[in-house]
């Protein structure tokens, strides 16, 4: 708390509403450390690779948007498998996919 | 957009023709980044005379000079000289008014360029900058010391270069203690005394010297920027660009949010985004918010400076209206930190806006009863009437901005010339005076202080509708553009080249403070020492915001300091005051 | 020669510069709160501040918020002083000014770190001309956060230097629980019409009101799908804010898009 300068942009930004600035100025302290807060989350591992990669929390909120979306269930189930990978795996899928996808045109063409 | 642009005639065509008739095939480039704005690229040794020609032949006044390292992109430096030009007043013509700039470009082999200060004497502090920040010699240059970097910087580290160091990185410090070297002034009878940085006439640090013989100033000296911190390679490197709306805030804790507003439209003017109108509005009443509780906090150091501390307390109990109008605004007291690029985070609601009109009317009365009372305090005139005088021709070869500028004569005021938010949309008047001393500029703040309340009530009750903010659009790298923004001291002028890693390339930022310090000099000479605090307080000095970021300087050779020759010569015979001549 | 280490002397380093306190300063303090009550003299130090700090200790001097009733009083000599307040990132050329202001003041005597730069460096905090902090060099006994610290939060920082209250902040560790999860805001409506409304929200009256007002309407759509027109329009006549009406105009607006489009 010590390095924060109160811009409130946090609050705004926040999808959740995880943060909520307060009108206390009572913020003082005899010892740095009272200005610190702590919160430990579980992490959640990838898939595929097996490194964690975000918090659990963040996934499942993830997931629960994608359900609550009225997209059509294709997208939604193409996606949720999605959900579980790591942005760095993501992107190999994706390049594989497009090598394939590339391969399989000139295969055509041919 | 491009339509838009398309549309506007540009203005300071006739600047650049005119340069083009006197140097020819010196003029090598001409370039447009915004309808008023354009960028001449001249070779580097016509560099001081097209400076000097568009300031003293074409009416300019120096805005800012920034360096760049743009090796990354074509293997030079380059340095720009940002010229407001306004042309001479001939004629009943309307007038023209546009920013150029004067590029050069400096091979990295051979970092010098010829000094323009002999010329242009506004100049001589944006080239002790750049010669600590980028290492780049200004050849000619008279005063050969530091500016911006602390005394404890190693010398050959040039922070601002692009690939000389982290922004992270602190140097062993590599002297133990202070080693500025003030000007030596020597004469029968001379004492000097030194103030601070640690001082009692104002809250920031800065070290002043006075040189005095019995009670009255010779001369002054000061060392400044204690406060450099380094905040424009942070921007380069840290933050990405609504990030630098907040630091740009911090620039300064009482003229923050002209900065931000300047930072945000120098952005915007680059990249051509259309700022909706009720933004435009929105940040209008916002900076005259800033300028009331700014002018209250000046009057009212005006009157602890001179004994009246009845009027101090007065002053700084109204003004706390002021700081509840903005809290009620912005959520903040003092960094309002609102803008965004591209528009603004918060709109003005019905709540807030029967608020501060009921707020406004209660500051407007109280504060005119203040001020009746302020001038009607005998001592007050007595000790601030021709004291600390600006004489013009010190102002016209300084480029001195906002009420110290104003207050000797020059109704300069960047909201008419080159209208900005919606300054053009709303009916209101310059106020200036020609008193040239601390009473004129008092007395303009007191009534700009009235002239801010009626904007403020004109733009609520014109207030348009439509969106505050401006989304989806694309950073495009390496266009620049200024942003302009008359603060309560002066006008605030930002330089921004956008980068390509949605972070800016470079940032040049300069306070309105910056431009007052160098004449402070001039005005300090010839009043006795008890002055000194009401002078240096008259300008309304805002040390944090000119410190802002700078660093090293090269080499430090031990070389005396040239005084400027009238300087030199009143030193030794200590008569004919070159106050008097003028 | 591109330097990219981060040399970042770390505290330990900053060591051959810094004070250390002696172990009986601590009683020596105790006893000086008891004996100065309500005589206290604080002196300032700028150590590299934006001025906001600086203004808003004077705003907490004068009349409004008056810390003179509690007989706090700021002199303007280290010398005369009890309470060393220190504000700013503490920039490199302030390192021996702020030192010298620190042996200048005679002992015992409380520092007291002001603002998010004087107690961490703030937003400026690891740049290369800062030392992020006045507590890299000089013992501190109280931190007041803030940016700046408003003037209320000034007289309660004084407060606790004296001893005269408590300190309310704690540290916090807070560990995920089993059966925690993230709760989704308004479920009722299909997330792709909840992210348009706070778009278009957002667009016109900014990111807090414009999510407040997305917020409410969202609430009424889920309340009463059917009925939600008329209960907005009621809404509104209750506000009477032409401008709030006009932003629930637009929302409105989309509401029917998406409505169509479906």
């Amino acid at each position: 708390m010590g390095r924060c300068i109160y811009c409130g942009r946090c609050e705004e930004v926040c999808p959740t509403g995880a943060i909520t600035l307060s009108p206390d100025f009572e913020l003082s302290v005899m010892n740095k450390q009272d200005l610190f807060e702590q919160a430990d989350y579980k992490l959640a591992a990838c898939h595929r690779c097996g490194k964690y990669f975000a918090p659990v929390k963040e996934i499942e909120y993830a997931g629960a948007l994608l359900r609550q979306s009225d997209l059509p269930e294709v997208v939604k189930t193409n996606a949720g498998a999605l959900l579980n990978i790591c942005p760095e795996c993501k992107r190999k899928n994706d390049v594989s996919k497009m090598v394939n996808l590339y391969q399989e045109n000139k295969d055509v063409a041919r | 957009m491009t339509l838009l642009m398309e549309e506007k005639p540009k203005v300071g065509t006739k600047y650049v023709a005119a340069l083009r008739a006197r140097f020819g095939a010196a003029i090598l480039e001409e370039s447009w980044q915004a309808p008023d704005q354009v960028t001449v690229t001249v070779p580097l040794n016509s560099l001081p005379d097209v400076v000097a020609m568009l300031y003293y032949e074409q009416g300019g006044w120096l805005a800012t000079v920034a360096a760049n390292d743009e090796r990354p992109l074509n293997g030079q430096f380059a340095i720009y000289y940002v010229l407001s030009v306004e042309g001479t007043n001939e004629g009943s013509q309307a007038p023209e008014n546009a920013y150029v700039l004067v590029r050069a470009q400096i091979p990295p082999h051979q970092p010098e360029f010829p000094s323009v200060t002999p010329k242009v004497p506004a100049a001589i502090w944006y080239e002790r900058e750049v010669r600590d920040m980028f290492g780049i010699q200004p050849i000619g240059m008279p005063d050969e010391r530091r500016l911006v970097l602390p005394d404890d910087w190693p010398d050959g580290l040039y922070p601002l270069r692009k690939d000389t160091m982290d922004y992270r990185y602190r140097p062993e410090p590599v002297v133990e203690d202070e080693n500025y070297e003030f000007i030596n002034v020597e004469g029968e009878g001379v004492v000097q005394v030194p103030l601070g940085p640690l001082h009692m006439t104002s809250d920031e640090p800065g070290h002043f010297r006075l040189y005095v013989d019995g009670e009255h100033i010779i001369d002054a000296d000061y060392r400044l920027f204690y406060v450099h911190r380094g905040m424009e390679k942070l921007a380069e490197s840290r933050l990405n660009y609504d990030q630098v709306t907040f630091l740009a805030d911090r620039i300064c804790g009482i003229c923050g949010y002209a900065h931000n507003v300047a930072y945000s439209s120098s952005i915007e003017r680059a990249l051509e985004i259309d700022v909706p109108l009720r933004a435009q509005y929105i940040r209008t009443i916002l900076l005259e918010v800033e300028r009331l509780h700014s002018h209250l906090l000046n009057l009212g150091l005006a009157c602890h400076f001179v004994g009246f501390d009845t009027g101090f307390m007065n002053f700084f109990r109204v003004r706390e209206k002021a700081m509840k109008m903005a809290e009620m605004l912005t959520g903040s007291r003092k960094t309002y930190g609102v803008n965004l690029i591209g528009g603004v985070r918060r709109d003005i609601l019905k709540e807030q806006r029967t608020l501060i009109t009921q707020v406004l009317g209660e500051l407007k009365s109280e504060v005119a009863d203040l001020v009746s009372i302020l001038l009607e305090t005998p001592n007050i005139v007595q000790r601030t009437q021709n004291i600390g005088r600006l004489e013009p021709q010190v102002a016209r070869d300084f480029s001195p901005v906002g009420p110290t500028l104003r207050g000797s004569g020059f109704a300069r005021d960047i909201r008419v010339i080159h209208p900005y938010a919606a300054y053009d949309r709303v009916p209101w008047h310059v106020v200036s005076k020609d008193g040239c001393d601390v009473l004129s500029r008092t007395l303009i703040r007191a009534e700009e202080f009235f002239e801010s309340i009626s904007l403020i009530e004109r733009c609520l009750d014109s207030m348009p509708a439509g969106p505050i903010l401006t989304e989806g659009f694309k950073y495009k790298p390496y266009k620049y553009a200024l942003g302009y923004v008359e603060a309560p001291r002066g006008e605030d002028i930002h330089w921004s080249m956008l980068g390509d890693n949605q972070k800016i390339y470079r940032w040049k930022c300069r306070a309105s403070s910056y431009n007052n310090w160098p004449p402070l000099r001039y005005m300090l000479r010839g009043n006795t020492i008890s002055d000194a605090p009401l002078i240096v307080a008259s300008i309304d000095p805002c040390y944090s915001c000119t410190e802002r970021v700078t660093v090293v300087d090269v080499r430090k050779k031990k070389a005396t300091i040239i005084p400027y020759k009238e300087m030199e010569r009143y030193c030794i015979e200590r008569k004919d005051s070159p106050l008097k001549k003028y | 020669m591109l330097r990219d280490s981060v040399s970042n002397l770390t505290v330990a380093e900053h060591s051959k510069y810094s004070i250390h306190e002696d172990p009986a300063a601590g009683q020596l303090k105790a006893a000086l709160l008891k004996d100065i009550h309500r005589s206290v003299y604080v002196y300032r130090v700028d150590c590299g501040g934006c001025n906001g700090c600086e203004i808003e200790i004077f705003a907490a001097l004068t009349p409004l918020f008056d810390v003179e009733r509690f007989g706090i009083k700021v002199v303007s000599s280290p010398r005369h002083a009890d309470v060393l307040v220190y504000t700013g990132s503490m920039t490199r050329s302030m390192r021996v000014p702020a030192l010298r202001a620190y042996h200048a003041a005679p002992e015992p005597k409380i520092c007291v770190a002001y603002g998010a730069c004087g107690c961490s460096g703030g937003i400026f905090h690891d740049l290369y001309c800062v030392w992020g902090g006045a507590d890299k060099f000089i013992p501190i006994d109280v931190y007041i956060p803030g940016c700046p610290p408003t003037p209320a939060a000034t007289i309660y920082g004084f407060a606790i230097s004296l001893g005269i209250l408590g300190q309310k902040l704690k540290t916090s560790h807070h560990v995920q629980g089993e059966d925690e999860h993230v709760s989704l805001a308004h479920p009722q409506v299909p997330y792709l019409l909840r992210v348009q409304l706070e778009r278009e929200s957002r667009r016109m009256a900014g990111y807090l009101y414009g999510k407040q007002i997305a917020d409410t309407f969202l609430t009424m759509l889920e309340e009463n799908p059917n009925q939600v027109k008329e209960n907005v329009q009621a809404y509104l006549d209750k506000q009477a804010d032409p401008r709030l009406s006009e932003i629930v105009a637009r929302l409105v607006t989309v509401y029917d898009g998406y409505q169509g489009a479906v």
